[in-house]
């Protein structure tokens, strides 16, 4: 029935199953009313029959009656009245029996059984008969005449008894018939109400008992999204009556109140430390006024800081009327710690902006957004109401002798990738002119297109002033070596020259002199050389740095101190095999390791040999040099461990040496970007150790 | 060490400082290499006089060169001789300076002309070493 189900959901509104039903019940009806006709019919029929033979035999009766009063009176005085109105009753009833065109018999005129000329035949004799009966001298009838009556009586009994027996037989067929067309009738009954029941009422139990088990998944289902959720849920009726509550609501005031609450109980009934009744009361008046709203509660529960938030909805039926609130509350304990650590972080970033006077931005391509932080504003010294940051705008800023270099260096920044690094000068409102460091980094996406560039811009016009300060420092630094190079040197080289030319004479005083004048001058030229190495030495370039074999070096060096090797009988051994490549300036390496092999020799122990071990050690991206050796050892305080290498900062008052060795090779190890550490035992000996880091070795 | 007074013809020596000028026409008097010696504290002076030195083809000529002078420095006048690099078999120029400045003394060395650069000050000695290594047969 397509009243019922659609194809698509196979569910069955309730409208068209009421409607399926009505359908049914009319049907079924219309059935039973046929039935019902057809029987009444049927039953009308049997009821005639019976009343024709019953007529029939009321007949052949009166007939009888008719005969026998005649002969009784033949011969008498007897009134002939009661024969009279006897043969007129007959003769009136008699119409009756030959009623076989009547619409009663319309079911079974097919098997009628002759009735009809037996009608005939018996109405010739009830009419001799009655006419016979109607005679004048009834009591004197001829011997001929009460033959003819006895002959008609006989004869209408005879021909009576016949149509009773057909009447009777056809009787017995009609009262068969009926039984078959009952039993065809309920049958058929039958038969339409297990059609009705399989083909509408089945499939409608079906439809509504899923609809009903669906109706009950969604109860389950919605209790169950009610129940699991640690949000405690209910719902408060017009007299502040608990309605309803899932189970968290009512653990939670259990712990509260010390006991189970109950549906039906008044929630304004009790003590709740966290809100008062009167409070409570006001929240529910508020909602079931038809205001849904929040508030957020904030009380302490065991001693820890709880934050809840409420919301309160009203409850409407379906005339519109508010008939109770529910309410949602949620611990946002932690929703609330966490924003206000965010805003405590955000209120650190911001202070620490604003003491290292450093911004940051973003600079989103897609949606051409660029965010400047507050601190930025303060440090381009722009009011973030009427400044627009974008590229254009900041560009204005700079100085215009550095826009360009910066327009490149962004260019650079997004299309190879390179950190944005740069230092620029900007035009403050007040025409006066600040330095400003950028960094910044590029973000792509997948196909290598920029999306996004972060940064941060520092004010740094104190640390570059004075960097310039010092690069000018460095300038005259510069000049001094170039001054003492030349202008220095030149005298005293001259009065190097002039006192190896003069002739002391005889004069004892001059003998005695001269040569202090010689070692002065000479000390003084030391002293001069130094200072020119120390100084001229802290420019060094990367670009000089080269691949260094150190076995090379080595063999300079002990080429160049074979009269003190020979003299102490020093033993100097090597191994370098592990790592032979350094990389730097040859001649540093060379006057590095010259220093210490010397320093080895000069500081040995009287006690024994010197013996002194050259090693090199690779290390991830670099190496290690060892030089150590078996002297005089010393004791190291920290103090000692940094003058040991300091300008001049001799440890031992009693040897030889100018204190400068140590210094130049630290200061030449530093320009190589490396370091020097040592280790002493005092009386076992020294080890100066040498890291050199961040070196390009080939593969 | 047998050197005899003709190992050079004559000695030019070219510096700005007259004292120093003095001073190594002692050491030179000393080590007794040459019987000529000329100093110029003008460069300009000494070029002129070397030109004319030089059209002598015979003439062995010792040049004892400065660096830093006011009219002409050690590499101008090195430029302006540039001209007599084929000269070098017969003309010797040392450069003697009071510098320590590495990179002048490289520089230095980049000259053909230029046999050894010295810093000052100057000992008969170098230069006596200086004839052995560059002139066998002399000394």
């Amino acid at each position: 029935m397509k009243w019922i189900f659609s194809k698509n959901n196979n569910k069955a509104s309730f409208s068209s199953i009421r409607k399926t039903i009505i359908f049914c019940l009319l049907l079924s009806s219309f059935f039973a009313l046929v039935i019902a006709l057809l029987l009444t019919a049927s039953f009308n029929q049997v009821k005639n029959e019976a009343e024709m033979i019953n007529t029939a035999g009321r007949q052949r009766m009166f007939s009888q009656k008719i005969a026998k009063n005649i002969y009784k009176i033949q011969g008498t005085h007897l009134s002939k009245a009661q024969i009279v109105s006897d043969a007129q009753y007959l003769d009136s009833i008699h119409g009756i029996l030959g009623r076989t065109d009547d619409k009663i018999n319309l079911v079974i005129k097919d098997i009628r059984y002759g009735t009809d000329s037996i009608f005939e035949k018996v109405t010739l004799y009830k009419e001799s008969l009655v006419s016979l009966s109607a005679v004048t001298n009834l009591n004197s009838l001829t011997e001929q005449q009460l033959l003819d009556v006895d002959r008609a009586e006989k004869a209408f009994l005879a021909h009576m008894d016949t149509l009773v027996n057909s009447y009777q037989r056809q009787h017995e067929e009609t009262i068969t018939t009926l039984n078959y067309l009952v039993a065809l009738s309920l049958g058929l009954f039958i038969l339409f109400l297990i059609g009705l029941y399989k083909v509408l009422f089945k499939p409608i139990i079906a439809t509504v008992r899923s609809s009903l088990a669906e109706r009950q998944d969604q109860v389950v289902l919605r209790e169950s999204i009610l129940e699991n959720t640690s949000d405690l849920i209910w719902a408060v009726d017009k007299n502040y009556r608990l309605m309803a509550c899932n189970s968290s609501f009512r653990n939670s005031m259990e712990e509260e109140i010390g006991r189970t609450m109950v549906v039906g109980e008044n929630l304004l009934g009790f003590e709740y430390k966290h809100i008062s009744a009167k409070r409570r009361k006001k929240l529910y008046d508020r909602a079931l006024s038809g205001e849904p709203f929040e508030v957020e509660l904030e009380y302490i529960k065991n001693g820890r800081k709880v934050n809840q938030e409420l919301s309160f909805h009203p409850i409407y039926d379906e005339n519109n009327a508010i008939t109770a609130c529910s309410v949602f509350g949620k611990d946002i304990t932690k929703k609330v710690k966490t924003y206000r650590q965010l805003r405590k972080s955000e209120t650190y970033l911001k202070e620490a902006q604003e003491i290292a006077n450093i911004g940051n931005w973003n600079w989103d391509m897609f949606k051409n957004e660029i965010s400047w932080s507050d601190q930025l504003y303060k440090v381009f010294d722009r009011n973030p109401e009427t400044f627009e940051a974008t590229y254009e705008g900041l560009m204005k800023v700079i100085y215009p002798e550095d826009q360009a270099s910066f327009g490149i260096h962004i260019e650079n920044c997004l299309t190879k990738d390179e950190p944005l690094d740069i230092i620029h000068r900007i035009i403050l409102t007040d025409n006066s002119i600040r330095y400003v460091h950028q960094k910044g980094k590029a973000y792509f996406a997948e196909d290598g297109t920029p999306m996004r560039m972060a940064g941060t811009i520092q004010e740094v016009t104190d640390l570059e002033k004075a960097r310039l300060q010092n690069l000018k420092q460095f300038n005259e630094l510069q000049n001094f070596v170039y001054i003492i190079s030349h202008n220095v040197r030149a005298p005293i080289s001259t009065l190097q020259s002039l006192v190896d030319i003069i002739e002391p004479g005889n004069d004892e005083l001059n003998a005695q002199i001269l040569p202090t004048i010689g070692t002065t001058v000479d000390t003084l030229d030391q002293t001069i050389r130094d200072l020119n190495d120390a100084l001229s030495l802290k420019n060094v370039d990367e670009n000089m740095f080269q691949y260094v074999n150190l076995n090379t070096i080595l063999k300079n060096i002990e080429h160049l101190i074979s009269l003190d090797i020979h003299s102490s009988k020093a033993k100097i051994e090597y191994d370098i095999s592990k790592a032979p490549t350094a990389y730097g300036i040859p001649s540093y390496y060379t006057n590095i390791l010259f220093n210490l092999i010397l320093n080895a020799i000069k500081y040995r122990s009287e006690e024994r040999v010197p013996h002194i071990k050259v090693r090199s050690k690779p290390i991830a991206d670099g190496l290690e040099i060892y030089v150590e050796d078996n002297g005089m050892g010393m004791e190291l305080t920290k103090e000692k461990r940094k003058r040991i290498f300091d300008m001049y900062g001799r440890l031992s008052g009693t040897s030889e040496g100018r204190g400068m060795g140590l210094y130049l090779a630290k200061t030449q190890i530093e320009a190589m970007r490396g370091c020097i550490d040592v280790q002493s035992v005092l009386g076992e000996g020294t080890t100066f150790k040498l890291t050199f880091k961040n070196h390009f070795f080939p593969d | 060490m047998s050197l005899t007074k003709h190992t050079y013809n004559t000695v030019f020596i070219i510096d700005d400082n007259a004292t120093s000028n003095l001073v190594h026409k002692h050491v030179l008097a000393r080590i007794a290499i040459t019987e000529t010696i000329q100093t110029f504290t003008n460069p300009v002076e000494g070029l002129d006089q070397l030109r004319t030195e030089l059209l002598d083809p015979e003439k062995r000529i010792l040049v004892l060169l400065d660096i830093h002078m006011p009219e002409m420095n050690g590499f101008e006048f090195l430029d302006a001789c540039s001209c007599f690099t084929e000269k070098h078999e017969v003309l010797d120029i040392l450069m003697v300076t009071s510098s320590i400045d590495d990179r002048e003394l490289q520089l230095g060395t980049e000259y053909t002309l230029v046999k050894k650069v010295i810093s000052k000050p100057l000992k008969g000695n170098q230069i006596l070493e200086f004839i052995t290594q560059n002139h066998p047969v002399s000394a």
